[in-house]
């Protein structure tokens, strides 16, 4: 096989190291993994899988919620199949299976007073901490990205949707230090460094903020 | 650039770490973090996105621990799994427009080397960037992993899902692809 060039070799040599990750970075990210981590899992589909499942989830409970509906006199009591439950995760305690309660068939022909005999509901889910955190990421993401292609209103408006969404969300501090690159993109502004200093004293982005609230063009 | 890689990877293209012989997430992270980190960049993840696809990566790495039975070295695991996200992020950027690469952001922070290294290591990730990209998207991976981290074709073959043959055929052209792009930038910078 042809070997590689003393030009194209002396280059890979040279920028061997070149992708090596700021000493930063470990920590940052070490951070990011474990509090993501330490939320429950989320089922890994992928996202068009996901989307087909979630249709299907709600096309169940809407059928499940027309069973519920009083049933004719003559009919016999209704009980969902087990097939009818939503699917659950296999990695989330399992959730009470939703049943019809006899009560409901023995009243009679008129439609049955939720007051007389309120069907059990299945258990709302928790929100998920993990989903939270992916949802919050990807608008991060989204920002992050349009700040490096220089669209700084489109970056700001991305933040000010995270902050609507998640007031008290898992990456607070992460949205403010995007926020304040964004406005220092357009003018440095070192009081914008120092705003962000004192609402994060602890946060790792302070050094990255302060540069660009002094050094942008 | 004397940046010391736990890893081990990088120093000399030939010099393999050891597999890993516990499947601690802590220890896994330690040795290999910036083995990750360069993959990923080097599979063509823009800088402003490397902290949530090394987040991901990682995330992958700690929910499937369990399945790793040291069958495989922890590098070529960690690459399979580094090649999907860097895939995924890719797709993401298609599906938003972003056909150009993102310009960079900056490597430094407040514990990086002195702003001539930094300079020199930007300016060296730049040429190097350039010359990856212009690598098939199926090729590069595998010029990566032999050319730049020293792996052996077996072991490009585990990490990338392709056969073994595949994998000579595929550097051969990636390291076409790189002298054309090497020769260009020669040409351009003599």
């Amino acid at each position: 096989m042809t070997e590689l060039s003393p030009d194209a070799r002396s280059l890979l040599d040279a920028g061997r190291h070149a992708h090596d990750p700021p000493p930063s970075a470990r920590h940052r990210v070490r951070a990011r993994v474990l509090a993501e981590v330490a939320a429950p899992p989320r089922p890994s589909l992928p996202r068009p899988l996901a989307l087909v499942a979630l249709a299907v989830v709600v096309a169940l409970l809407a059928a499940l919620a027309l069973r519920r509906t009083p049933a004719p006199t003559s009919a016999p009591p209704v009980t969902p199949a087990p097939t009818l439950a939503p699917p659950q995760r296999t990695d989330a305690p399992p959730a009470p299976v939703p049943t019809v309660s006899p009560a409901i068939t023995a009243v009679p022909t008129v439609a049955p007073a939720p007051v007389v005999a309120p069907p059990q509901r299945p258990a709302r889910p928790a929100p998920d901490r993990t989903d939270t955190l992916a949802a919050e990421l990807r608008l991060l993401r989204e920002a992050r990205a349009q700040l490096a292609s220089h669209d700084v209103s489109g970056a700001l408006a991305t933040l000010d949707q995270h902050a609507r969404r998640f007031a008290h969300g898992q990456l607070t501090e992460e949205r403010e230090a995007v926020r304040s690159l964004a406005r220092c993109a357009t003018r440095p502004d070192p009081s914008e460094a120092d705003r962000f200093a004192r609402a994060w004293p602890a946060s790792p982005s302070i050094a990255r903020v302060r540069r660009a609230c002094t050094d942008a063009p | 650039m004397a940046v010391t890689d736990a890893s081990g990877a990088g120093h000399s293209p030939r010099a393999m770490p050891p597999a890993v012989s516990t499947h601690d997430f802590d220890a896994l992270y330690e040795a290999h973090f910036d083995f990750v980190w360069r993959s990923l960049r080097r599979l063509g993840v823009a800088p402003s996105q490397l902290d949530d696809a090394a987040q991901e990566v990682f995330v992958v790495v700690h929910r499937r621990l369990g399945d790793f039975e040291g069958r495989s070295s922890a590098k070529t695991w960690l690459f399979g799994i580094a090649l999907r996200v860097a895939k995924d992020v890719r797709r993401w950027n298609f599906r938003k427009n972003r056909h150009e690469p993102l310009p960079d952001e900056p490597l430094a922070d407040a514990s990086s080397p002195d702003p001539h290294t930094l300079a020199e290591r930007r300016e060296a990730a730049r040429a190097l960037d350039r010359c990856l990209a212009a690598i098939a998207d199926d090729r590069r991976p595998v010029f990566v992993l032999m050319e730049l981290e020293g792996m052996t074709a077996p072991e490009v073959s585990e990490a990338t899902g392709v056969p073994l043959n595949t994998v000579y055929s595929r550097l051969r052209l990636a390291r076409a692809e790189f002298e054309r792009e090497v020769a260009r930038l020669r040409s351009q910078h003599p």
